[in-house]
Order: structure tokens, then sequence, then C-alpha cells
């Protein structure tokens, strides 16, 4: 029997940093949503209720934190890795408290993301 | 040298003290009546007043009073032929420093004269130490820079201690908006006193502080032709307002009263609370710099982890495009894999050159290229460089150059980057389907360029400083437009290093909103 189709939802407010991850993504196997702010990501969510979601930190707005917040109060059980360009840990170990279970650093190590993605979802 | 004043009726009694004293090597100086005694005392300075009580229809009591009330540190011995213990305790509470019978034997006399200089340099070396001590606790507090709100908490308190004063104000000047502010305030009524404004020239505080000149009042202000229009308001009985000022720049009035003490201030207390205000304008002026550098630290700092991510975002671009092209096959993602890269690539050169630009003009080394260019060309080029983006959010620039404008003679290329960081700058902070106006026209030796766009527009306190490097109005902002902040600073340098100027208004003048940044530069080199 064929496994389903995962899917994943990116949120990232740099258009291209999301059409890379999209490439990736697809490359992978899994289907894909895209979101460029905070709210357009909650709202995706909840529509398409993905089996993960990449999260940017610093996003106009709703930062990433808040957006990730509010993702598990919506669903406890998401999984969440998130994005960062900043390499100070504050943000990054507020982010795992809150729940997220993995973080990726710009620029990509695209092994490290397909291990963390798979951990997960597979 | 110690000057001796008598008062007495009888002409003999002012002739022998007048010789005793003298031969020991007093100046002395006599009145024969209460009146004439006021008079020298107005004119001439004395340290001691030696005064009989009972003259003609008057009292010495009378001369007490005045001494006291006028010129509270000149000591008063009053010596009287008709001895009454009431009496004496009435000189003394009017604050007679001795009080002495007639006829007296010349050394007792003597004596008690040297006694009252010797107890007044007594007097003067303590104050001179407490002085010192306060002056000591100032310099320290200035060495050791703590936050401003507690250096003026400290130049207040001791000048307050070294002039025996029961309460006082720091006011500071705001020189933008021309006002001084009261900051620390001691003493009746002081909770309201603080945060109380007042316009330069208004009330005591405010004359000081435009006079540049120290100021001491006694009482009912009605008879003193500088304030006759205010009453002294919460009963101070005696004040004074100092100037503080460093350079040749007011930095604030430091003002100290007494409302319950019954002495007035003296010249003396003036010069301490002089030599104090001196201190503490340096310390105010320290406490400053120590502020400013804080926030200029905070800037870099905020400054270098902007940079680290916005250069990785477009290397995030760039290394992801590279890695994922190695397994793709297909001509279409090829290309959009082949156009992230080219399209980040540019991103980060356009951040390294800004700082390339930025280190260049630290070190003062900027270079500027003059030749002969045409205006039109060089805006033509601008836009050009900038129309995708703005053609990206449905922006519609308008064009509007006066005709026949002069060759000028500048460096094209620089200010091609001025205009073009204006323009984006510009779509940066529009929304979609808004237009953006360019206007060039001739005024007199000099061109004039205007860049308007109808955006949210820029806050009036925000205007002075989005010029200054490192500077984003809204950090939460920079994540929305990226850029570094250097952008404007860049901008003002090369229109300064062109003689020219930059401004903003926002909104502009007959709009309600957007903003317009005016670049006037000089067609010819002045």
């Amino acid at each position: 029997m064929e496994k389903k189709q995962k899917s994943i939802l990116v949120i990232d407010d740099e258009s291209d940093v999301c059409e890379i991850l999209e490439q990736f993504l697809v490359q992978e196997g899994y289907r894909v949503y895209l979101a460029f702010n905070g709210d357009e990501g909650i709202k995706k969510y909840i529509e398409r209720r993905p089996d993960g979601v990449l999260l940017d930190i610093a996003l106009p707005g709703k930062n990433g934190i808040e957006v990730l917040r509010e993702l598990k109060k919506i669903d406890p059980d998401c999984n969440v890795i998130m994005i960062t360009a900043y390499r100070d840990a504050e943000k990054v170990v507020e982010a795992f408290r809150l729940g997220a279970y993995d973080c990726i650093f710009k620029p990509f190590d695209f092994d490290y993301l397909r291990k963390a993605l798979m951990a997960k979802l597979i | 040298m110690k000057k001796v004043l008598i008062v007495d009726d009888e002409e003999n009694i002012r002739l022998t003290c007048k010789k005793i004293l003298e031969k020991k090597g007093f100046c002395v100086d006599a009145a024969g009546s209460i009146k004439e005694g006021k008079e020298k005392l107005l004119t001439d300075d004395f340290d001691l007043v030696i005064t009989d009580m009972r003259f003609p229809g008057e009292s010495g009591l009378e001369l007490i009073r005045f001494v006291k009330e006028k010129f509270p540190e000149v000591g008063v011995i009053v010596m009287t032929g008709y001895a009454d213990i009431e009496d004496a305790v009435r000189c003394m509470k009017e604050g007679a420093y001795d009080y002495m019978l007639k006829p007296f034997d010349m050394e007792e006399f003597l004596r008690r004269v040297d006694k009252f200089f010797e107890e007044k340099g007594l007097k003067k070396a303590i104050s001179r130490l407490t002085d010192t001590v306060s002056l000591y606790k100032i310099a320290l507090a200035i060495a050791r820079i703590k936050p401003l709100d507690e250096v003026l908490d400290v130049i207040l308190d001791t000048a307050i201690e070294i002039v025996n004063a029961d309460g006082g104000s720091i006011a500071l000047y705001d020189e933008e908006k021309d006002l001084l502010i009261v900051k620390v305030a001691r003493g009746k009524n002081s909770d309201i006193a603080i945060g109380k404004i007042l316009k330069v020239g208004e009330r005591v505080c405010g004359y000081a502080a435009l006079k540049r000149e120290p100021v001491i009042v006694h009482g009912d202000l009605s008879n003193d032709p500088r304030f006759k229009d205010f009453k002294a308001y919460d009963g101070i009985k005696s004040g004074l307002s100092i100037p503080m000022i460093i350079q040749n720049e007011l930095i604030g009035v430091l003002n100290l009263k007494r409302t319950e003490k019954e002495e007035i201030f003296t010249e003396d207390d003036l010069q301490r609370a002089f030599v104090i205000a001196e201190i503490g304008s340096l310390a105010v002026s320290n406490a400053r710099v120590f502020e400013k550098m804080k926030e200029l630290d905070e800037l870099k700092s905020h400054f270098l982890s902007t940079v680290s991510h916005e250069l990785r975002t477009p290397l995030t671009a760039i290394k992801g495009a590279a890695d994922l092209s190695e397994k793709v096959k297909d001509e279409e993602t090829c290309i959009k894999l082949r156009d992230i890269i080219k399209r980040n690539t540019m991103r980060m050169m356009r951040l390294v050159n800004d700082l390339l630009d930025f280190s260049r003009i630290e070190r003062g080394r900027f270079p500027i290229l003059k030749r002969e260019v045409s205006v039109y060309k060089i805006i033509k080029n601008s836009i050009e460089t900038t129309k995708q983006k703005a053609e990206k959010k449905n922006i519609k620039i308008d064009l509007n150059i006066e005709k026949d404008l002069p060759e000028v003679f500048w460096d094209p290329e620089r200010i091609e980057q001025v205009l073009m960081n204006l323009i984006d700058n510009a779509i940066k902070f529009s929304q979609e389907n808004t237009k953006i106006e360019i206007r060039a026209r001739r005024d007199k030796e000099h061109i004039l360029i205007d860049v308007i766009d109808e955006g949210k527009g820029i806050p009036r306190k925000e205007q002075k400083k989005i010029f200054e490097k490192f500077y984003q109005i809204d950090r939460s902002l920079t994540r929305e437009v990226g850029g570094f902040g250097l952008g404007l600073s860049i901008v003002k340098k090369i229109v300064e290093l062109h003689n020219g100027e930059i401004f903003v208004e926002s909104p502009p003048e007959g709009r309600n909103r957007g903003t317009k940044f005016t670049v006037k530069l000089p067609i010819k080199e002045e």
C-alpha cells in the first residue's frame, strides 16, 4: 500500500527563501504550502492541517515565536521546525521551550533538514 | 583688613574706641546716629558694628535688625550704659554677637572684639572645609559617571547642604524646544515642581537662563523691577538661581530656596552655589556623553546583528539554489534557480557596497569624481534601475522635470546612488497601487530634486534622526523592508560632499500623508 504524501507548511517572509525550500521539499516528495507572514501561516495551518511546519523566527508583524505559541494552542501536537538567520540562542531556546522540535540555520544544510523532517514525519 | 564701624551719639566715646582699635591695627569708621550708621553700612563693607543702645528717639535694636537683615555675616557688639537684662535678651535675640556695659575697661573691650574675629575666622575655616568636602562629593559623582538622574540628585543635594537651603530644584535646558524642564526638586511642594516647564525668561529661573547670570532674590519680588510682574510663590523667603553653563552652552539652572529659615542668602552663599553649579554642569555634560555612548553602543551591536542577518538571507537563497541545482533536470526549474541566484547575488552586492561606502565615509576616504553631466540623464538612470520594483507593487512613477536644465558638475554615479536610494525607500514604504513623484527644477545657482511618495510618512520627532547612521525608525520594520539602516546616512554624506543639502518634509505641504525628500545641489562648484 502506498504511503500517503506528507505535507509541509513553510512560513517565511523572504519569497526566494520560500521558493528554495519549496523546491527542496518537492524534491523530497512532500506536498508544500507557503505563507509569507504569521497570520497567513496560522490561517493556512487551520485550513490544511499539514504534517509539519517550517517557521522563520524573524517575521514582520507577528514574529515566529508568537506564531509558534498560537500554533501550539490550535494543535498541541503540531510538528514545528524553526528557521533562523540570527545566531543568538535566546529566541531558539524559547522556541524549544514552547514546543518546537528542531531548528535549522540559514544558510540551510539540506542533509540536516532532511533528517530533521524524517525524524518526526516518517 | 578687619573693618569696624562704631555707632554712638557721644563723640568722645567714638573717638576713644576708634583710637584703641586703630592702635591694634583695625580699620575703623564711626557714625553719630543710626541713620548715619546705616548709610555707612550701605556704602562700605564692615566685619563688625559696635553700637550704643540709646539714641535720641531711637533704639539700637533698630540697627541690629537692619544689619542682620541686610548683612547677616556682619557681627554686632552692643555697648550700653544702662544694663538691663531684658534689654540684653532682646539684643541677643535680634542676633547681636555680644553685649557689654559702659564704662568698660579697655582690656576687656579689646578681648571681646578679638574674640569675635577669632570666631569668625574659625567659622570661615570650617565652612571652607565643608565646601571642600561637598565639592569632593560632587567630583566623585562625576568620576563615577552615573546615570543623569543620579548626577542631578547629587548636585542638588550637595548645593542645598552647602548653602544651608531648605529646598531647591534643577531645571535642564531643552535646546530643541528652547524650554527649561524641572528634573529634580527638594523641599516644600517639590512633588509638583518636577516636570514643570518654564520658558527662557520666565520667572527667576528663566531670567537666570536668559541673562546667563546668577540671580539672588529676597521675599516680596514686587519691589524688584526685574520680577515685579509676579509674586514669589510658595512663600520663598530667599532664593538663588544660577545658570549652569559649559563652553558657552546653557545646560540648565540650579535653583535654591529658603522657605522656613529666617536668614537670607548672602553673596557668599551665591559664590558657593556658583561653584557647585560649575562643577555640576560638567557632571551633567559628562553624564550626557555617557548616555550617548551607551546608545551608540546599542546601535552598534544591533547593527552587527542586522548585518549578519541581512547578509545571511540572500546567502541562504544562493546556497540553497546551488545545492538544489545538482539534482534538477528540467529546464524550467533550472531557470528559476538561476534567477534566484542572480537576484540574490545582486542584493548581496548592494549590501556589501553599502558597507564599503560606510567604511570609506568613516575613514574619510569617500571618492567623488565630478564631471559635466545632464540632470535628466541621472534621474532617468536612477528610475531605470528601480523600475522593476515599482512595477511589482504597481506603483506609478511620475516624472516632472523642468525644461532646459543646465549641465551640472556632479559625480553622476554618486548622485544616481542618492536618487536610487530615495526612490528605493519611497517604493519600500509605499502601499501597492500608489504614486511616486519625482520633480527637478532650477533655483538660481542650484538644482532641486524632490522625491515624493504617498506612504504613511515619518513622525516629526524621527525626521532629524533618519540621516544618522544605523538608524531605522522602527526596528521591527527592518524585517519588513530589509537593509542596514545606512542608506540615508550615505545619501546625506554624498550630498554634503557636493556642497549640497537634503531635507525631509512629512507630510509634504498641502498633503495629509506621504513624505517628500528634497536634494539641493549647486549647479557648478562654488
